[in-house]
């Protein structure tokens, strides 16, 4: 072999190695959607990936570990993890709040064999891509009114045809 | 020769006016049940909530009022009155009750918000709700009180707070689908119903509590998850308060809790009685106990045998957990899920699903929380029908004598056949109407049976047809089959002929 076609060999090994890192790279960092998780399950299943959501109602404590469930905007995924790992979050979404948003990475279980048979996601990084808030709820002075109103003609109905209710 | 609606009789303007009377009565009970979640709002400062709940309240209430004094009489009610009294109540308490669904901003249309009432009261569990997990506590606990008050019976709040005990009172409380007198006064059969429900709601939102708090919910929550969870699970309705349903927990206890009352919400209320008074070995004699047991041994082997074939679960117990689950929560018609509704379709496989749906299509017993064609009645054909093979094997002399054991033993007479035939007939074409409804809208016929099904029988169960983008036709046929199942078709049918009646009965 030449010493020139040994330079290609190596070239053409180096761009494999660096096209293969590149792919997995993509992969790895390929965010996933509840609804593909739900429809693609089996070929999904047991695959390290990265899903992304709004963390929901409440952490679940167990203790070492800990649940949560991510609502992506479709379905929510339970995410199962250290609790050392959920030190950051602040904001779990519910009526007076929206919950820190989520992204975890970690391996994907179609039917978990740990967790009874659910449909879940084992994850080793947890990261908040952005903080949630207190959502402040303005009343609408409109249905304050109509309700007045309502009320009001209620009681006087009430009171003038009290002996045929 | 005679048509059929020139032999019934127009409606007289009096007769409008009993109906419209005690719809009124009615639809006041349901604007007195939206003070519990005004309250509710009030406790958890939704301030939008409580003043949505005013409006809604006065709303319902007006409505009551105007209808009450409008036709007010003293008058009782005769059966075709009392019939159309328990159809068009469902119509109207589904109406009102979802004034408040729709201006929580959780639903689509108003038609979305009615869905999910009648699904409610139906105690189906199917739900076009958006981003649940941020509806309010009032709101939400609105969503779980009306299956409340459809599992007790719309007509048996009204009979046990509003309406005297007469006559015309246990003829709408049969037009509800429920034919037991457990006590000898149709008012305190309505109470005993209350008084079983009440020591359960103690008992079962207690042991869910702790399995909620143990399971990682703060205190508060898992008081309210509790609650919600025991109304759907005793009533076999199917909400729960997050739009994972009983997946959101991730709690095996919970499970189990929650199989145990769906069981005991299957169960009729006569044989609640007759365990209470100390008779036990009913629950191993009663006709209905036993065609439970064998039809759920016939529907989870078939279950079974799908899941396996399709190999998902690798252990026994996430494999025995997973199918026994989803196939109590399919008989008893409760509908809790601890799988997403496209896995039914995408894992499960067509033979599971079968499996499922067959389940849901039997249903509980009579006289409780179930809806579907019902284990008794099953039980009764399945009677008859040993009855005719014996009566051709025996000499043409012998005369044979077939009995069934309900509370007491009963001889199994042609009547009790004849009626159970034509309800398992109705219910058959329910199921296959929805199903011919779903397929014509490109779904598969194991998913539009499954759903269908789902619907008619009051179970809940979804496979994921039900959705908020799901065409509105659909919306309507699921709503009516719903309706129609849950009152057992015989007050349906009377409406249908009132309404027919109306235009062209003989004057």
């Amino acid at each position: 072999m030449t010493i020139r076609t040994a330079y290609s060999v190596q070239r053409i090994t180096y761009s494999v190695v660096l096209l293969m890192i590149l792919f997995a790279a993509d992969c790895y960092a390929a965010v996933w959607s509840s609804n593909e998780l739900i429809e693609k399950s089996k070929e999904l299943d047991g695959r390290k990936l990265s899903y992304r959501g709004e963390l929901v109602t409440t952490i679940l404590g167990r203790g070492e570990y800990s649940w949560m469930n991510l609502n992506d905007g479709s379905n929510a995924i339970g995410v199962w993890c250290k609790s050392s790992l959920l030190g950051g979050v602040k904001f779990a979404g519910d009526y007076k709040n929206r919950g820190d948003i989520i992204e975890v990475t970690g391996t994907f279980n179609r039917a978990c064999s740990a967790h009874n048979g659910e449909l879940d996601i084992h994850a080793d990084i947890v990261r908040i891509v952005k903080s949630g808030y207190p959502v402040d709820r303005v009343i609408d002075t409109k249905s304050v009114k109509s309700s007045i109103i309502l009320f009001t003609i209620l009681f006087f109905i009430a009171i003038i045809f009290k002996k045929r209710l | 020769m005679v048509g059929f609606a020139q032999m019934i009789l127009k409606p007289h303007l009096d007769d409008y006016k009993i109906i419209g009377h005690y719809l009124g009565k009615i639809t006041i009970s349901i604007g007195v049940a939206m003070m519990i979640p005004f309250i509710i709002a009030i406790a958890y400062a939704e301030w939008q909530g409580a003043v949505d709940f005013l409006f809604s309240i006065s709303f319902t209430l007006l409505i009551g009022a105007i209808l009450s004094i409008i036709c007010h009489t003293k008058k009782d009610l005769a059966t075709m009155h009392a019939m159309s009294v328990a159809a068009l109540s469902w119509i109207i308490a589904m109406l009102v009750s979802a004034v408040p669904l729709y201006l929580s901003g959780h639903y689509g249309s108003y038609l979305d918000a009615s869905f999910e009432a009648m699904s409610g009261y139906a105690t189906t569990g199917l739900s076009l709700v958006v981003d649940l997990d941020h509806m309010a506590n009032s709101y939400n606990f609105w969503r779980h009180l009306i299956m409340f008050i459809g599992g007790q019976g719309i007509v048996v709040i009204a009979l046990t707070f509003l309406v005297r005990g007469t006559a015309g009172a246990f003829r709408m409380y049969v037009g509800e689908a429920r034919d037991e007198k457990i006590m000898p006064n149709v008012v305190e059969t309505a109470r005993f119903i209350w008084l079983v429900s009440m020591v359960y709601l103690v008992l079962g939102s207690g042991a869910l509590s702790i399995a909620g708090i143990w399971g990682g919910l703060p205190p508060l929550k898992a008081v309210f998850d509790s609650v919600c969870i025991f109304i759907a699970a005793w009533d076999t309705g199917g909400f729960t308060p997050h739009s994972q349903n009983m997946l959101f927990y991730h709690n095996f206890p919970l499970e189990i809790i929650t199989v145990s009352l769906m069981f005991l919400g299957a169960m009729n209320f006569a044989l609640h009685y007759a365990v209470w008074t100390g008779n036990r070995r009913e629950l191993y004699r009663n006709i209905e106990i036993v065609t439970l047991f064998v039809s759920i041994i016939v529907t989870l082997s078939i279950t079974a045998w799908g899941v396996i074939e399709n190999n998902i679960y690798a252990q026994s117990l996430p494999f025995s957990s997973k199918t026994f689950y989803h196939l109590v929560s399919g008989h008893t018609g409760t509908g809790y899920s601890t799988i997403y509704p496209r896995q039914f379709v995408n894992e499960w496989g067509t033979l599971a699903m079968l499996g499922v749906t067959l389940a849901m299509a039997v249903g509980g017993s009579v006289c409780s929380t179930t809806g579907a064609i019902k284990v008794f009645r099953i039980g009764i054909i399945y009677k008859a029908l040993r009855q005719e093979i014996k009566r051709m094997l025996i000499p043409e002399t012998a005369i044979y004598i077939q009995k069934i054991h309900h509370i007491k033993d009963i001889i199994l007479k042609d009547k009790y056949v004849r009626m159970s035939a034509i309800i398992l007939i109705s219910y058959v074409n329910l199921y296959i109407f929805g199903t011919i409804a779903g397929m014509l809208y490109g779904y598969s016929l194991s998913e539009a049976l499954f759903e269908s099904v789902s619907a008619a029988a009051n179970v809940g169960l979804s496979c994921g047809i039900t959705a908020p983008s799901m065409p509105s036709a659909l919306k309507v046929v699921y709503m009516f089959q719903m309706w129609a199942g849950r009152l057992e078709f015989v007050a349906v049918i009377v409406l249908f002929g009132m309404i027919i009646a109306s235009f062209r009965g003989k004057k």
